[in-house]
């Protein structure tokens, strides 16, 4: 056994029981090592120290003053609880007040039709419109003529806008 | 009655009840405290305040649980806040110093004696304050409040295996810082 070891199991055996074998050869160790014998002298001196250290009492009358704090926890715990519920209270019409002011300013001040702002594809899209209802008449036509004609006519009437439009 | 009736029933708000946990308990949590603060006052504020967080925290205990050790987990927990948060080092008060009445008859040569030996303690635990605080932790709980071995590793919340590695280089870090001291008085007992 090297002194490496001796300390390890010199250390160990401060807080379990060291195998008999192991505690043989650690004593027969700490006879032969003079180095190791003063070491483990060296542990126990403090070993000693701070085990024997006792601390003094608490001061003077510890449940009292405890006690007194525990009332003085639980009546401000209480009271913040109390003044919480208060507000809560108080909270919840105004909350309720304040959706309701909202939502009747919603449907009042914005504007009646969100599809003001769409293109004419967006609105028959959100609408499930039909694209092609106004050119409904004229693929219904069975006459060639009339419904050449037609064409004519509708291109006609079709609004002129953006450079598309213009001829 | 036992711990865990006087448990139960503090937890249900038996003032009595919480006084007698108060009675096992208050030395030793007052022990713990001292032994990192060495204050009396300090010590004896610090436990009121643990105290005060078991009382309040009782209603989230599980009964199933050891008592002892779920409120040596909050002691230390509020001790390591206090010395994180406090940088002022270990005092030591004038009920401390130890001004007893000085000794008239033959005890004068064993109050010296005492006196020595309570300096060398001191020294001790002088050194142990400048230790790393996870080894001064274990050292206090394990040599200074002679908590068993397995306690230590569930109020720390660690494993026994990382227990041992730490009390070997707590004990080995100590005792290096000693060896100075040691030498002077000559490895005395």
């Amino acid at each position: 056994m090297n002194c490496r070891k001796a300390e390890r199991w010199l250390l160990a055996s401060f807080d379990r029981d060291l195998p008999a074998a192991d505690r043989e050869a650690l004593a027969g160790h700490l006879d032969r090592c003079p180095e190791c014998r003063k070491r483990a002298g060296e542990y126990a001196l403090i070993r000693g120290r701070l085990a024997g250290d006792r601390a003094p009492e608490p001061l003077p009358l510890f449940w009292e003053r405890l006690e007194t704090r525990m009332i003085e926890t639980r009546s401000t715990s209480t009271a913040a609880g109390a003044a919480l519920n208060k507000l809560w209270a108080s909270a919840i019409p105004v909350s309720l007040s304040l959706i309701a002011g909202f939502l009747v300013a919603t449907l009042f001040f914005l504007p009646s039709s969100r599809t003001a702002d769409l293109t004419g594809p967006q609105t028959l899209l959100l609408t499930e419109g039909n694209p092609i209802a106004d050119a409904a008449p004229i693929i219904e036509e069975n006459q060639r003529d009339v419904r050449n004609l037609m064409v004519l006519f509708a291109a006609d009437e079709r609004p002129v806008s953006g450079p598309a439009g213009k001829r | 009655m036992d711990e865990k009736t006087l448990v139960e029933q503090s937890r249900a708000g038996r003032r009595d009840a919480f006084e007698k946990l108060v009675q096992m308990y208050n030395q030793k949590v007052f022990a713990l405290a001292y032994g990192f603060v060495r204050d009396r006052a300090t010590a004896d504020d610090l436990t009121q305040e643990i105290l005060l967080k078991v009382y309040q925290a009782l209603p989230s205990f599980r009964v199933e649980s050891e008592f002892g050790t779920w409120l040596y987990r909050i002691a230390v927990n509020h001790v390591k806040d206090h010395l994180r948060k406090s940088s002022r080092r270990r005092t030591v008060s004038l009920d401390q110093v130890g001004e007893g009445p000085i000794a008239v008859d033959g005890g004068a040569e064993s109050r010296v004696q005492e006196r020595e030996e309570e300096n060398r303690r001191k020294e001790v635990f002088r050194m142990l304050d400048t230790l790393p605080a996870k080894y001064r932790m274990i050292l206090t709980l394990r040599d200074v409040e002679g908590l068993p071995y397995e306690e230590v590793a569930r109020v720390l919340g660690i494993a026994p295996g990382t227990v041992d590695s730490r009390l070997h280089r707590a004990r080995k870090m100590l005792r290096k810082k000693m060896t100075p001291y040691l030498r002077v008085e000559g490895g005395r007992p």
